[in-house]
């Protein structure tokens, strides 16, 4: 195990390497421990969760270690959208569910547990007590308009000048691509701290 | 058709391509609570078309990292309730992000269960009898797509600082 110290002294890659060696789920998606496992692509995989919210709650994983959505490549985010839905549609057919719950938190004050990031699949029935309903609240007009003109500048930009559609087949991810050395967002210190480093 | 998500497409959109949109929620969990949604009226996830559903969740991506660097938020739910016993309130596919802080006094997770070896085996027996190979029936159908070269896809893009801090590994 490294300290804090060893941690920052250490490439991006050496810090990856330690986390998949230290992630139960890695260690999942290369077969190193068992799972029940019910689906499986080049890209993803998913098991039967061995504390389920229901009886049939799947996580659905990105094999690569990625803590939090925003880190993993665009591609197999959509990815991960078409088997969860297709996974959702297993559920309600082969479990007779009534519905299906897809879940994901990023970061700890979201809910995460784990440092491998996890959709969840959860099938439901009426009045099965699982929850998962977020409140409603309220908002003035005035204050909707302010937020939504204060964040619309950011999402036009994170969406390229030509909103465009984005093309959801699968491409390879590119194992060459180098970790840039910018300066730290919040969402690498959320990361971090899901990964045990800090 | 009488349709609240519909309706709320006639506001102002955060974003919106052919196939797409997403809005601040009217009845936000948190503030900057955003909706994403197909911007055809489908009911549930199913009825979505793959590649869409797709869309559905790279667009709530980007929405969820524009919510990390705007408001600084410390973690985000995403989360579609499909069907209404999983709580569904209004009868159109839609895909939350729900910003959150510690102690916000939020709770979207279940209680844990633990069920018996027995029952784990027969439920995975039956979903894995159930699942097939992802597209096998689907990417058949699909049409082809002679402008797609025309579109810029939704990719990491080089310039853009934001995207580019985000791809970096821990």
């Amino acid at each position: 195990m490294a300290d804090e110290l060893d941690l920052k002294n250490m490439s991006p890659e050496q810090i990856r390497e330690l986390q998949k060696k230290q992630c139960i789920f890695c260690r999942i998606t290369e077969g190193k421990v068992q799972a029940k496992k019910v689906y499986e692509d080049e890209h993803v995989i998913a098991v039967l969760d061995i504390n389920p919210g229901t009886p049939g709650h799947m996580l659905v994983m990105p094999r690569e270690h990625y803590s939090i959505l925003p880190q993993i490549p665009e591609e197999i985010v959509a990815h991960l959208g078409r088997v969860a839905r297709h996974l959702s549609q297993a559920a309600l057919r082969a479990l007779k569910a009534q519905g299906t719950s897809i879940f994901a938190a990023n970061g700890l004050a979201a809910g995460q547990r784990a440092s491998h990031f996890l959709l969840h699949v959860i099938p439901r029935m009426e009045g099965d007590g699982a929850g998962i309903s977020p409140p409603e609240g309220t908002v003035s007009e005035k204050d909707a308009q302010a937020l939504h003109n204060s964040l619309k500048p950011l999402v036009d930009r994170l969406f390229g000048k030509q909103p465009s559609v984005p093309d959801s087949r699968i491409e390879k991810p590119e194992k060459t691509d180098q970790p840039k050395k910018d300066a730290k967002s919040n969402l690498d210190d959320i990361a971090d701290f899901l990964s045990g480093g800090k | 058709m009488n349709c609240d998500l519909c309706a709320l497409m006639k506001g102002p959109l955060l974003y919106e391509d052919a196939s797409i949109v997403a809005m601040l929620a009217p009845k936000p969990a948190s503030v900057g609570h955003v909706i994403v949604a197909p911007k055809q009226h489908h009911v549930i996830l199913e009825q979505v078309p793959d590649k869409i559903a797709g869309e559905l969740f790279a667009v709530a991506n980007r929405l969820s990292i524009a919510l990390f660097e705007g408001l600084g938020v410390q973690g985000t739910n995403v989360l579609v309730q499909n069907g209404a016993a999983a709580g569904q309130i209004t009868p159109h596919v839609r895909l939350d992000i729900i910003p959150r802080q510690e102690n916000d006094g939020i709770n979207l997770l279940w209680q844990p269960r633990q069920l018996s070896e027995e029952e784990m085996s027969t439920v995975e027996l039956r979903l894995k009898e159930a699942i097939l190979p992802l597209g096998q029936h689907e990417e058949k159908k699909e049409e082809p797509k002679p402008e797609k070269k025309e579109e810029k896809p939704l990719k990491m893009d080089d310039e853009n600082y934001l995207i580019r801090s985000l791809r970096r590994i821990p």
